[in-house]
């Protein structure tokens, strides 16, 4: 990085000067192949005294690079980057205020204890004290609650504090609230997270189908690379597969709707037609596969082992008219699905996000995704490939891969396997016996028992929540989150950036820093792990939660905290310099006199072979944009994995092998095609609640909006929350657009506007409510039932009752 | 604010001058140089973040636009009178 000082240019010219640089830049990315320079995208070029450096987008899971530009210590530009393969130079229009969203008015700056009446400012100092006594006094009671918005370093650090300092699991993300059944479905098919495929596959497949999934809206930039092959005059089929018609299914050739849970009896239906009509693809199921049906007096992830004969036999009902009547979706169309399954000259991806992960059947539908394309051999080739996609940008390399899972351990590791408690132990240098066995409480339950009377069970007296919103997201707020008001004995901790649905119940509130106020790194959809540096410094008192983990750790080292010394007596986060001198990186003054993610990252990296998702050392990610594990040293270079389990592309498969699951968890090299029944959804619509209710996204803002709705423009477009419902449904309750609703579920009730033939369209008997809206909670009305392997709830299916508020 | 964005097009010349001839009518957008793969750049100065997104709306309901994607956004005046929260 390198600072340009120049004289003050006249601001007309300044104007000129900055439209002629995004013309260039437009104009680069438009045309690779015309030679226009990229001025405003190459550090050290003189150009609006602004100085350049990479960062991943602070939003979404598809992890597009941005060129991120500083002036006099603000963010004032970004820019796509043109050398990021995720990218290639676009971004969605969250860029437009990905660098704003750091300058609201209100944006946290001093810690904050509540008193009565209010809040009060207290240090640094009274803050780190009082929450190491929370933590002494009972520190089986404390739990930590992240996200998938944590940088790796930060879940980290937050994941060895707990388990490895304090002996303690209760450590859990709001990501089991979004792509927990993703890794139950990956673990049950081939015993090893994370997808095989990655986004080369969009370039190359004939057929995109999108599972319950809005990528126009919530990944548009993956979407759009899809939409630019079609310009280039590519032929490409999209299919959208969902219960409303959203922006996704405008630009698709089917729109293939269907009932909520729908989806498994239509996975079922394509097998049974595959089989069926001998389109299946024998020699792939032959050499690769297993079968695999639900233990049901046992259930796990092992299931029991099925032969081909008896799959099929289970398949048998699931013709396509049965399928019709279960799932809404045309006897013709399934045949349709299983006609394109069925063609090996087709190269096929499917993409699904929340509508299958939120889903009371989660790990089910996803294991049946994964069984469709083996069973077809639609696996194993650029272009064929079963790949979910994740909401946030660091679901994958921090919850999944950094484990910070109530059961889980770094780099694809469970606190209950013996074995794998020694290696985290050895790596984190603890003595024998202090990781413990028992899983801790996941998300559901740890929030469940901190908002229930501490005499009637409640076990969790103190939460610790970063980098997330769960008075927001939590499902069934009134059972989950609101109840611990009235608690007195419960304390909640939060560090956040702005005021949120969250912090109104905190009793201290911890100002972070954010997104490029701190060094980070992010693991995005497609395994890609991805670096930056701090660029700007946080406002006022703010700090990096990184930062806050470990001084509390080293406040509780400092009263004598048995947990957070290691087997040698030195703080578990000791860090020294070249010259072996500590670094007191406890104290925020010194927190940056060395690089602490550097540190994290190395010490974490050991953990990565065990599972092969090997990560190069530090340094090569500062020097890329992003690297796909498995990362392995071949004649002296970090070389990315494109497609695992595939020989000539995942360097882990054994020569003449084809394919090979080699963590496969029958020990055979096979994956496991399941199946699975379809079951009813959760709650269904009666004669006193007689519409489904879908929760989600909007494009405006991005999950609970407490970034988004602080830009005015944004916030404008799309003001509050509203109830989409059918024009004959609405017609038939004498509703108008924008007339006042009230709508009930058997938990709560909300009331809000009706938009009609809006932007998304529920098919009648259905609507949608978007949850970014923190004066409207649609959480109060949703339903907490979760899916039985993967704890995680659905949002989607809950029934609620609408009516006309009378003026 | 200034940005700019490509416009993917359908891929059919008498199209695309329709598209273009509909921008230039646009006193906020100026148009560069569509590329043999009718990508279109776009440059859009606007008062503020709603404008630009209301430009890039306007420009995603052309009938033959496909996509638009943005790829360079200034902010230097960054926005007063932000919304806050009532949760403190
Ligand atoms: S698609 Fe996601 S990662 Fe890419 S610019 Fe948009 S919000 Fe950011």
């Amino acid at each position: 990085m390198t600072t340009n000082e120049h004289p003050a240019k006249p601001k007309f010219e300044r104007r000129q000067f900055i439209k002629a640089s995004a013309m260039a830049a437009a104009t680069a990315v438009a045309n690779p192949s015309s030679g226009f320079a990229l001025p405003v995208l190459n550090p050290g070029e003189p150009v609006l005294d602004v100085q350049w450096n990479k960062a991943p987008c602070r939003f979404c899971g598809t992890g597009c690079h941005v060129q991120v530009g500083v002036k006099d210590g603000k963010v004032v530009a970004v820019a796509g980057d043109k050398n990021a393969d995720v990218n290639k130079g676009l971004l969605c229009v969250k860029g437009y205020h990905v660098g704003a969203a750091l300058y609201g008015k209100d944006r946290l700056t001093k810690p904050l204890l509540r008193q009565k009446g209010g809040y009060k400012e207290i240090s640094w100092d009274a803050a780190l004290n009082l929450i190491a006594d929370r933590i002494e006094s009972d520190p089986k009671r404390f739990a930590i609650y992240g996200s998938g918005q944590w940088t790796i370093p930060e879940g980290y650090a937050a994941q060895k504090f707990m388990k490895g300092g304090l002996s303690n699991n209760h450590i859990d993300p709001n990501a089991r609230l979004c792509m927990a059944s993703a890794v139950t479905g990956f673990l049950a098919t081939y015993g090893v997270d994370e997808p095989a495929g990655c986004y080369d596959d969009l370039d190359a497949c004939d057929v995109l189908i999108m599972w319950g999934n809005n990528p126009a809206e919530m990944h548009p930039v993956l979407f759009s690379r899809v939409i630019d092959r079609r310009s280039r005059g590519e032929k490409i089929t999209l299919i959208d597969i969902s219960t409303r018609r959203t922006r996704t299914t405008e630009a698709c050739q089917h729109y293939l709707e269907m009932k909520g849970h729908g989806d498994l009896a239509i996975a079922n239906g394509i097998a049974h037609l595959l089989i069926k009509n001998g389109k299946y693809d024998k020699k792939f199921v032959e050499s690769y596969c297993n079968f695999k049906s639900p233990n049901d007096e046992k259930p796990n992830l092992h299931g029991k082992p099925i032969s081909f004969d008896e799959y099929k036999k289970q398949l048998e009902p699931y013709t396509p008219e049965k399928v019709e009547e279960l799932s809404g979706m045309s006897a013709d169309d399934i045949r349709m699905l299983a006609d394109l399954f069925g063609n090996p000259e087709l190269k096929i991806t499917s993409l699904w996000c929340m509508g299958v992960n939120q889903h009371t059947r989660g790990t089910a539908m996803n294991t049946l995704i994964h069984g469709i394309h083996l069973l077809s051999g639609h696996f194993g080739r650029p272009g064929d490939s079963p790949t979910s996609l994740t909401g946030q940008p660091s679901a994958c390399g921090t919850v999944r891969e950094v484990g910070t899972l109530a059961h889980a351990l770094p780099g694809g590791r469970v606190v209950a396997n013996a074995e794998h408690r020694k290696h985290a132990e050895k790596f984190w240098k603890l003595p024998d016996g202090r990781i413990l066995a028992t899983p801790g409480y996941h998300t559901v339950k740890m929030w469940e028992k901190f908002c229930t009377p501490t005499d009637q069970g409640g076990d969790i007296g103190t939460i610790w929540v970063q980098v997330t919103n769960p008075g927001q997201t939590l499902p069934n707020l009134n059972k989950l989150f609101n109840p611990s008001e009235k608690l007195d004995d419960k304390f909640l901790i939060v560090s956040e950036v702005y005021p949120t649905a969250t912090t109104r119940l905190a009793n201290l509130i911890l100002p972070s820093a954010m997104w490029v106020e701190k060094n980070g790194i992010f693991g995005n959809s497609e395994r890609r792990t991805q670096q930056w540096f701090k660029m700007v410094d946080p406002p006022g008192e703010a700090r990096d939660d990184c930062w806050q983990t470990i001084a509390v750790a080293h406040r509780l080292f400092e009263r004598g905290f048995a947990g957070m010394k290691d087997r040698d007596g030195r703080f578990i986060f000791e860090v020294k310099d070249k010259n072996n001198q500590l670094v007191p990186i406890w104290k925020w003054e010194n927190y940056y006199d060395t690089n602490v993610d550097q540190h994290l990252f190395e010490e974490y990296r050991q953990f990565t072979k065990y599972k092969h998702k090997d990560l190069a050392p530090y340094t090569e990610y500062v020097a890329t944009r992003g690297l796909r594990w498995p990362v392995v040293e071949r004649g002296g270079k970090w070389r990315e994995t494109h497609l695992r389990f595939s020989e000539g592309f995942d360097p882990y498969v054994e020569s003449g092998k084809g394919v090979q699951f080699y963590h496969s968890t029958t020990k055979d090299d096979r994956a496991q095609i399941w199946f699975h029944p379809w079951i009813a959804p959760a709650e269904v619509p009666d004669k006193d609640y007689p519409f489904m209710l879908c929760t989600g996204r909007v494009l405006e803002h991005w999950h609970t909006g407490s970034m988004t709705r602080r830009i005015p423009q944004l916030n404008r477009a799309m003001p509050t929350a509203y109830l989409e419902i059918h024009a004959d449904d609405a017609a038939k309750l004498d509703i108008r657009n924008g007339d006042k609703v009230k709508v009930e579920s058997r938990r709560g009730e909300l009331t809000l506007q009706a938009w009609i033939n809006g932007r998304g369209r529920p098919p009648r008997g259905t609507v949608f409510i978007p949850f970014f809206d923190e004066t409207l909670l649609a959480n109060v009305l949703t339903l907490d039932a979760i899916d039985p392997f993967s704890k995680q709830p659905d949002y989607k299916k809950s029934a609620v009752k609408v009516s006309k508020v009378k003026r | 604010m200034i940005a700019s964005v490509v416009a993917r097009l359908k891929s059919d010349p008498a199209e695309a001058q329709a598209v273009i001839d509909a921008i230039n009518q646009r006193p906020e957008l100026e148009i560069g140089v569509l590329s043999t793969e009718y990508s279109l750049p776009v440059v859009i100065e606007a008062d503020d973040a709603a404008m630009l997104e209301n430009s890039t709306e306007w420009l995603k309901s052309l009938d033959d636009v496909l996509m638009v994607d943005v790829v360079f956004v200034h902010f230097e005046e960054h926005e007063k009178n932000m919304p806050q929260s009532n949760n403190l």
